[in-house]
């Protein structure tokens, strides 16, 4: 009886506890995804008056070649990214785990794209590509190379956003390596040794292996991130040329609050809120798996 | 189409009065003319109640807008002279012109929207129809209303009640880098709106600039983002339209309207158009000509002030008329300034809204930021511009040939979405050089029928 007093009275701390989380993640992300549902369903302008359509949007997406294009951008924008991005991140953290003069210093400096905004990010480099004024052109044809269209060709306007990206992701991947090599065990390394591995070796049979949590948690979570990617697109180039770059957050965000159709964007947004939950659990599932193991 | 004279435009599309008010001050004299003066103010003071005899106001409304330097400078004086005159604050909140749709409609869908705001006339109807504005029938009677250019005051009507002011007009022609035209030995530049260059001409003249000045872009259109429309100057020198004469069917699957398309798309085939000057672009061909990486370009009179700033004495530059091919066309450009339903001092909202047109406000502003004013007593009043008043004349003869059909088309409610049309089917179109004009307009046709 006690022991049941003592339970009941230890759950109603834990919620008091968690309370204030609780109603700042109600008031930001349930009621925001509950009200994303219930616009999806609706014809609706951001103001004025909300016409109920049902499972209309969702049938226009199935036609919309914008989508589509859309999509498939985000597709292989992620395809690109996510790789480039872990290796790139596993690379410095092995560099930057060993000593090195003025180490601290290009850690931070790896570190520093992450905590710049994205807006932020997309106005500099938008005045590095800009084909006629950017000085990576004048750069480049100033060593007799041809200049590159960065905005007007789809193909480098594409890669200007992609190079962009991964110098923003490579400071985050960075850090989570890190953490994880430093957390191998000296020992294990040791041992290591006495079978003879080093060098590329060590690499592959012991760090490798023992950071393929660290990886996977990486490219689930990039995953998850390259498809939310809006800000350097909306900055550096709106989606254009054409559909070339449109995205799926950006092109909700333009039918949203550029074309005010804020349902059909609401349905755009319920069905990468699908797709990245299906990561999620995927990242949740094996993670719990692993951890009970 | 009909090609405007004078007179004719006046009577078809209820903008003559601005033709004739450009055509009469192409002079660009200093001075207004005491009559003028005086009838307007006259007027001003009946029709608006903008005397200082009429009911003292309280409180503070706030007027959101964008703007260049001048225009908010011209906003905060006429400020000014109403909290004098009627006891009203208005607080002027300045937002980047990118953003403030986005923002102002975030307000709304917040319910709390500022009093007034600057808006185009092709938007008006988007938040009038969504009921976000206020219906101003009972302080804007029919001999207020008869002020106005019947167009732009329609402009800001929804189904006959006003919602909002017309302020001014505005309209593009070409600005050009007078020593690349030297450098490309290019020595006669049109100086009447009859000699302007044809469309071949015009090619000619891009070819030697590309050959003399490789390290500029010849020239670059400005048809970026919510001037998409402006693409429709082409069609219609072509002598294409956009829409039949009752604007119920689109009119692009013609030899005029491939026309305009293929020459379109040829000056960036060519390397005669900046390639990175696109319609989504974020950057404005207006920033990039002061730094002479492009020797020409299509840009708005309201423009006039920044260019000259950003330019200084770099350079010196000129303007001149739109290429013509069978007909001379021009858009109609200019915004009005529009009362919310959820003004929270409407009556001080309403009394600035019409205080900021009074004759000798409009005129002022139209002077200090180098537009065009929008009231029939301001046909023959001479405006003194505040800057580069040698270059309006060309602005304002060019405005004379605003189609009517192009007039009715711009001003209607499915504009927004008309425009949205040209952004996502141009931009895709002028930037793969394998892209069929058939396409395109199958593109345009189907995505402005659903506007429709």
């Amino acid at each position: 009886m006690a022991a049941s007093a003592a339970r009941r009275a230890e759950r109603r701390a834990g919620l008091f506890m968690v309370s204030p989380a609780l109603v700042v993640f109600s008031v930001f992300m349930f009621v925001p995804i509950g009200m994303t549902f219930w616009y999806s369903l609706h014809k609706y302008s951001g103001f004025g008056r909300m016409r109920w359509i049902g499972t209309d949007n969702y049938a226009t997406i199935l036609s919309d070649h914008t989508f589509w294009a859309a999509a498939k951008n985000t597709i292989l924008y992620t395809a690109i990214t996510v790789p480039i991005g872990v290796v790139a991140g596993l690379s410095a953290a092995l560099l930057l785990n060993r000593w090195m003069p003025a180490r601290g210093l290009f850690r931070a400096l790896f570190y520093v794209p992450v905590v710049i905004s994205g807006v932020a990010s997309g106005i500099i480099f938008l005045r590095l590509f800009d084909p006629l004024l950017g000085i990576l052109n004048q750069i480049m044809t100033s060593v007799g190379l041809p200049s590159i269209d960065w905005q007007g060709s789809g193909f480098w306007a594409l890669m200007s956003i992609i190079i962009v990206s991964t110098w923003q992701g490579i400071g985050f991947g960075m850090v989570v390596y890190l953490a994880a090599l430093q957390g191998i065990p000296r020992e294990v390394y040791e041992a290591g040794i006495v079978d003879g591995a080093i060098g590329w070796k060590r690499f592959r049979h012991i760090t490798w292996p023992l950071l393929r949590p660290t990886t996977f948690f990486l490219v689930v979570y990039s995953i998850i991130g390259s498809f939310q990617v809006f800000d350097v697109v909306y900055v550096l180039t709106r989606g254009g040329p054409g559909t070339s770059t449109t995205f799926l957050v950006q092109y909700a965000y333009d039918q949203g609050f550029n074309q005010r159709k804020q349902g059909y964007a609401a349905a755009i947004g319920v069905i990468l809120y699908v797709v990245v939950l299906l990561f999620t659990l995927v990242q949740w599932r094996v993670t719990k798996d692993r951890d009970e193991a | 189409m009909s090609h405007l004279d004078r007179r004719s435009f006046l009577l078809t599309a209820g903008l003559t009065a601005a033709a004739g008010s450009l055509a009469v001050c192409s002079s660009g004299s200093n001075g207004t003319s005491s009559s003028t003066s005086g009838s307007t103010g006259s007027a001003s003071s009946s029709a608006s109640g903008g005397s200082s005899t009429a009911a003292p106001l309280s409180g503070t409304v706030t007027l959101t807008t964008w703007g260049s330097d001048q225009e908010v400078a011209a906003f905060k004086k006429i400020a000014a002279d109403f909290k004098a005159a009627r006891g009203a604050e208005v607080t002027v909140e300045v937002l980047p012109y990118d953003q403030i749709r986005t923002v102002i409609d975030r307000r709304l869908q917040a319910g709390n929207p500022p009093d007034l705001f600057r808006v185009s006339y092709t938007d008006v109807s988007g938040y009038a129809s969504n009921g976000a504005l206020a219906d101003l029938s009972d302080a804007m009677d029919s001999a207020f209303a008869g002020q106005f250019f019947p167009a732009l005051w329609n402009a800001v009507t929804m189904d006959g009640a006003p919602v909002g002011v017309p302020h001014h007009t505005d309209t593009s022609a070409i600005a050009y880098n007078k020593a690349h035209f030297a450098k490309a030995g290019i020595t006669s530049v049109p100086d009447t709106l009859e000699g302007a260059w044809t469309w071949d001409e015009f090619v000619a003249v891009l070819e030697k600039l590309k050959g003399a000045v490789p390290e500029a872009s010849p020239f670059a259109f400005n048809y970026q983002l919510y001037g998409a429309y402006r693409w429709f100057n082409t069609l219609f020198q072509a002598g294409g339209t956009v829409l039949d004469a009752d604007l119920k069917n689109v009119t692009l699957n013609t030899d005029q309207a491939k026309k305009a398309l293929s020459w379109t798309q040829s000056l960036y085939t060519k390397g005669l158009h900046a390639p990175s000057v696109l319609v989504k672009r974020p950057t404005y061909p207006d920033e990039i000509f002061p730094t002479q990486k492009i020797s020409m370009i299509q840009t708005g009179d309201f423009l006039i002030p920044s260019l000259d700033a950003a330019i200084g004495k770099k350079f010196d530059w000129g303007v001149t008329y739109l290429p013509r091919d069978a007909a001379a066309a021009t858009d109609l450009g200019g915004n009005a300034v529009v009362v919310t339903d959820q003004a929270k001092n409407k009556e001080a909202a309403i009394e600035f809204a019409k205080f900021l047109v009074t004759a000798d406000n409009m005129k002022y502003f139209c002077e200090q930021t180098t537009v065009l004013p929008v009231r029939n007593d301001l046909v023959d009043a001479k405006l003194d511009f505040a800057t580069r008043p040698d270059l309006m004349p060309v602005f304002q003869k060019q405005a004379t040939t605003m189609p009517d059909a192009l007039v009715k088309t711009t001003t209607m409610s499915a504009f927004p979405a008309i425009n949205q049309a040209l952004v996502d089917n141009m931009d895709q179109f002028l930037s793969n050089s394998s892209a069929s004009v058939d396409s395109v307009i199958s593109g345009l046709t189907g995505a402005i029928q659903k506007a429709l």
